[in-house]
């Protein structure tokens, strides 16, 4: 069944990935305006404050969406290095002040005259760009240590590093982990990625222990009710909003936890607000939609037309679907509660605009998938490899 | 560069699928375990966190007056509070506040920093006051939003505003002291606001409100007020019109004799209902504050004055009564000078020689009353004294009602006491007490109980409670009543104390006092009340009004300082309630008094709108009423709302009755009405 060059795709594109994600984007403008309103016309008197950033982003998300869908993905190639030196500089940027602003305590943002774009978030498109190209030219060279792993792992290293020291650790370590699963998919040794894995970790394990409020912020999530008041206080608040759904939510617009009780309540933990309003049938909706998401990206990446596609697509498919199932884990108290976002639904510019560009190249790899060989080919067969790709 | 990956990659990339997949199904089970097993449990605990338990402030009912004009209101003003235990730098957030409400850095900082869950900052605020706080709420929250985090609670947020009702009485100092005042918590403390507190203060509940996380009441602006908070409403008796009419006049006669205060009350005789109620000293009860305690009492029913001459009217109607004179029965004056013993003389103003009973009250003879009293006796004159509400609370329901002083007459040994009393002196009563048993002499000799709350609605408007005119008992026979108003009209004749009391087209039957005040256990050379009394038209008393000048400067007569004030009010008071002067000139009643009567009795005159003499609505006797004069029209529905049964003969109008007018009824009393035509 791992044939290449299958052929149950639409030859123009994937409409199924296209239309999830379009879903996905609406309804995270409609949670956005529901969650942030209070939040918008406490801080600046306005409440379609988010709203009105999120739904131009959005528009400007789609436009990219479709150039995206139109640019040859191979074309990216050419520029890969110019985008890893442009988000470099991003990077550094946002601790030069007056660009870089300083949002509570972390460097995170690059101000451009009326936006701030989020240097971060395209890091990750820049990141994974950068390792299928890499990954691609040096093929069965990946085992070698010298050329197949230390350079991926130093510039990421330099990446997830710049990102860290932002501290933004959600994200770093999302970048940490696209890029540790890449290389494995590419081929690089289990045993230097398990060495460096082990190094990251101690890392992660000193840092972590040197600074008591991380340690308390890293383990609170295990029993939010024991730090309700301080450490625990967000998830705290996320698990009696969530609890508070149900099986059918409270109704739209009726989520309590937005009157400033859960913090980031249009952001990182949107999901919250989400399922207090809507219940157990919402949060289906939402894991169903990524379901989907991730499904198609996975097929993507098994019929690109090339191994720089096919890297690709996982590589973006991991960008949206690592970062929502990580998400989703903080938000219902599995997972250490750190930054991160959630594709399509929280509110950010940067994230809503590269994650439309994800899918755009997505959707450009498989409008390239080739059409079926023969007409030999009996559909019922070409279904059956679609429908069981393992 | 168009190879496609090789297997072991594909295989590679099905795995991170299917690990991606395996994470997504134990997300959906943690959702699944949060929202349907734990849900229920998860949703009461933030229901317990994000619903307080948030107290509704009460508000007062309205006080009306008869004709439903607003006399207390309550209106909505704003309050800041704060919860001093959540401000960390209270001396910063002072410096900002206090020039907004009005005070100095320090106080505010002292309020601010006191060891208690909540407090006041500044209650009821001024409109421009509350425009500059949220103005300061507003400049607040846009003051560099970004760089919050909303976790931490600000100071700011610990300071906000929450509506209140505050008591407001836009009549300004019209029955100032009559509805009494209120604190600042809406709990009355003076007058009927102290009395009616239960009816009025209305019903504070505790209701669940949705917090938010900085303790702010999420739903705020409800622009009505909970009816369910509510009190209920009083109507009063009083008519907003004659009331402005009394406090006017009231203050026109004490200005021009330059007086420390005075007291009037207007009474229906028929029902009791006290229609006004004025004195001077007076006060705004907006304001209380700035008033003497003077001023804030209603010291028509408070406060206790000897009534001077005006008393003689009840010894000579209770002798009268008794049957122990006849209007015509001459005593002799003594010339002004009465010797009772070595020490003890009774002066007259005027010497007089033979007086008839009639010219007794018409003169005002002291020497003449005390000795009417005399031939009355102690006991019996104390009886009619004690029947007549003297001595006694007249029961109205308003706090602090003085009962006044009647000594024991039978008991009493000093013959110059008997003596005194019978020209009001020794004895002290309350305007109120006064003016009822003036009016019982207006009612056919029948004393009402005085009104001052017809009824008690709820926030509807429904009706709670109804006060009915209430008898107390017949003092006096109506025939005995009637001769007293013909005599008592004298008083306002020509050769009467009070010549100008009446007021144009009207009759008036009065009578003028002026009592020497007691300054300190000693009557006063200087200081004195003027009083005058008087029921008008005397024919059919509307209104029962009496009007009294404290220390009067230049003139001291009761004839002279207050019966214009009398007059004035009257006038004007009987146009409000549709009365309008006669054109024909009047006479007194003919056939009652033995004086020269140069003219015969006015015919009965078809043209006047014969009016119910009982008011409407379902009345409760504890006496036979007089029916004389009524049609059967009139009986039958007044018989009726009383719960009588009766028998009615005849036509035409009610002629005779059984059981007689005063006599007590008991619940089922079967009466005979006759009636006979007119003509």
């Amino acid at each position: 069944m791992l044939k290449r060059a299958d052929s149950a795709l639409p030859t123009r594109c994937d409409q199924i990935l296209l239309v999830s994600s379009l879903i996905l984007v609406s309804l995270g403008l409609t949670m956005v305006f529901v969650s942030s309103t209070f939040l918008a016309q406490h801080q600046y008197q306005d409440p379609y404050f988010f709203f009105r950033r999120q739904a131009l982003y959005a528009l400007v998300g789609v436009g990219i969406l479709y150039l995206g869908r139109h640019i040859p993905y191979q074309s990216y190639q050419r520029y890969v290095y110019l985008f890893m030196v442009l988000t470099l500089i991003g990077l550094i940027l946002v601790f030069i002040p007056p660009l870089g602003a300083k949002v509570r305590g972390a460097a995170r943002w690059v101000r451009l005259g009326p936006i701030s774009l989020q240097p971060s978030e395209f890091a990750k498109l820049a990141m994974v760009l950068f390792l299928a190209y890499s990954m691609t030219r040096k093929q069965e060279k990946m085992k070698d240590l010298t050329i197949g792993f230390l350079p991926h792992i130093l510039v990421a290293g330099l990446f997830v590093g710049l990102i860290g020291l932002e501290s933004d650790f959600g994200t770093a370590l999302t970048l940490a982990a696209i890029v540790f699963i890449m290389l494995l998919v590419g081929g690089a040794r289990l045993t230097y990625l398990g060495i460096t894995a082990g190094l990251g970790a101690v890392a992660v394990t000193v840092m972590v222990l040197k600074d008591p409020k991380k340690l308390a912020r890293f383990f609170s999530f295990l029993d939010p009710w024991k730090y309700g008041q301080d450490a625990g206080y967000q998830l705290k608040q996320s698990l009696l909003a969530i609890g508070s759904g149900g099986a059918t939510g409270l109704g739209p617009g009726q989520s309590r936890a937005k009157l400033f009780y859960l913090p980031d309540a249009h952001t990182d933990f949107i999901l919250s607000i989400f399922s207090e309003e809507l219940g157990f049938v919402g949060v289906f909706l939402i894991l169903a939609l990524f379901a989907i998401l991730i499904y198609r990206g996975i097929l993507l990446s098994l019929r690109a037309p090339d191994t720089f596609g096919s890297y690709l697509a996982l590589g973006l498919t991991l960008v949206i679907g690592l970062q929502a199932v990580i998400n989703m884990a903080v938000v219902s108290g599995m997972a250490p509660t750190k930054g991160l976002s959630l594709p399509f639904l929280s509110y950010g510019g940067s994230s809503l605009l590269v994650n439309l560009m994800s899918v755009g190249i997505l959707l450009n790899i498989s409008s390239q998938i080739k059409k079926p060989g023969a007409p030999a080919a009996s559909p019922p067969k070409a279904a059956e490899a679609a429908g069981k790709p393992s | 560069m168009n190879a496609t990956p090789g297997k072991w990659v594909r295989v590679r990339i099905i795995l991170v699928g299917a690990g991606l997949l395996f994470l997504g199904l134990a997300i959906w089970a943690r959702f699944f375990h949060l929202q349907i097993i734990q849900g229920a449990e998860l949703k009461e605990k933030a229901d317990q966190e994000i619903n307080k338990l948030a107290p509704v402030l009460p508000v007062r009912g309205l006080i009306l007056d008869s004709k439903q004009v607003e006399l207390a209101v309550s209106s909505r003003v704003s309050s800041v509070v704060a919860h001093p235990g959540q401000i960390k730098q209270a001396q910063r957030l002072s410096r900002e506040l206090a020039p907004l409400l009005g005070f100095k850095p320090l106080e505010v900082t002292e309020i601010l920093t006191r060891a208690r869950p909540f407090v006041w900052v500044r209650r009821h605020l001024t409109p421009e006051r509350e425009e500059a706080f949220k103005g300061w709420l507003a400049q607040v929250e846009s003051r560099s939003p970004a760089a919050r985090n909303l976790r931490q609670r600000r100071d700011e947020d610990a300071v906000y505003l929450i509506p209140e009702a505050r008591r407001y009485y836009p009549q300004q100092h019209l029955a100032g002291p009559i509805l009494g005042f209120c604190n600042i918590d809406g709990q009355g403390l003076e007058g009927l606001e102290h009395q009616f507190e239960q009816d009025l203060y209305g019903k504070p509940k505790k209701v669940f409100r949705m917090l938010d996380a900085r303790g702010h009441i999420v739903v705020t602006e409800e622009k009505a007020w909970d009816p369910e908070v509510m009190g209920n409403n009083l109507i009063l008796t009083l008519d907003r019109t004659i009331q402005y009419i009394a406090e006017k006049e009231l203050r026109r006669g004490v200005e021009k004799w330059r007086a420390a205060g005075g007291l009037v009350m207007v009474v229906r005789p028929r029902t009791g209902e006290i229609l006004a109620m004025a004195q001077l000293p007076a006060m705004d009860p907006n304001f209380h504050q700035r008033y003497s305690e003077e001023a804030r009492r209603n010291r028509n029913v408070t406060h206790a004055i000897e009534p001077g001459s005006v008393f003689k009217v009840f010894i000579a109607a209770a002798a009268l009564d008794a049957g122990i004179v006849k209007p015509s029965d001459r005593f002799h004056c003594e010339n002004g000078v009465w010797r009772l013993g070595a020490r003890e003389v009774i002066h007259d103003c005027h010497p007089y020689g033979a007086l008839t009973v009639q010219q007794v009250i018409q003169k005002s003879s002291n020497i003449g009353a005390a000795k009417i009293g005399n031939k009355l006796g102690g006991g019996r004159l104390h009886d009619y004294l004690r029947a007549f509400g003297f001595g006694g609370r007249t029961g109205i329901l308003f706090p602090g009602e003085n009962a006044g002083l009647l000594k024991n007459l039978r008991q009493t040994r000093s013959p110059l006491d008997r003596a005194t009393c019978a020209f009001g002196q020794g004895v002290s009563v309350t305007p109120l007490q006064l003016t009822m048993a003036l009016a019982a002499i207006g009612n056919q000799g029948v004393l009402m109980e005085p009104l001052l709350v017809k009824e008690i609605t709820d926030p509807k408007g429904e009706k709670i409670r109804e006060f009915h005119p209430r008898p107390v008992r017949s003092v006096i026979s109506p025939r005995t009543a009637e001769i007293t108003l013909a005599i008592m009209e004298t008083v306002t004749q020509p050769g009467g104390t009070a010549k100008d009391a009446s007021p144009p087209g009207f009759a008036t039957a009065g009578k003028t006092g002026t009592a020497q005040k007691l300054v300190g256990g000693a009557y006063s050379r200087s200081k004195y009340n003027s009083v005058f009394m008087g029921l008008v038209p005397a024919q059919k008393p509307e209104l029962a009004i009496t009007v009294i000048v404290e220390e009067s400067k230049g003139a001291i007569y009761g004839g002279v300082v207050a019966a214009p004030i009398f007059r004035e009010i009257a006038g004007q008071a009987l146009r409000v309630l549709g009365h309008y002067p006669q054109t024909e000139p009047l006479t007194i009643q003919a056939g009652v008094l033995p004086t020269p009567s140069p003219k015969a009795a006015p015919p009965p005159k078809p043209a006047e709108p014969s009016e119910p003499k009982f008011p409407k609505g379902p009345v409760q006797f504890k006496v036979m009423p007089d029916l004389k004069g009524l049609t059967i029209r009139q009986v039958a529905d007044l018989l009726h709302r009383a719960g009588l049964k009766c028998r009615l003969e005849g036509s035409g109008l009610a002629v005779g009755q059984d059981p007689p007018p005063g006599a007590p009824l008991a619940p089922g009393t079967v009466c005979s009405v006759k009636f006979q035509s007119n003509s």
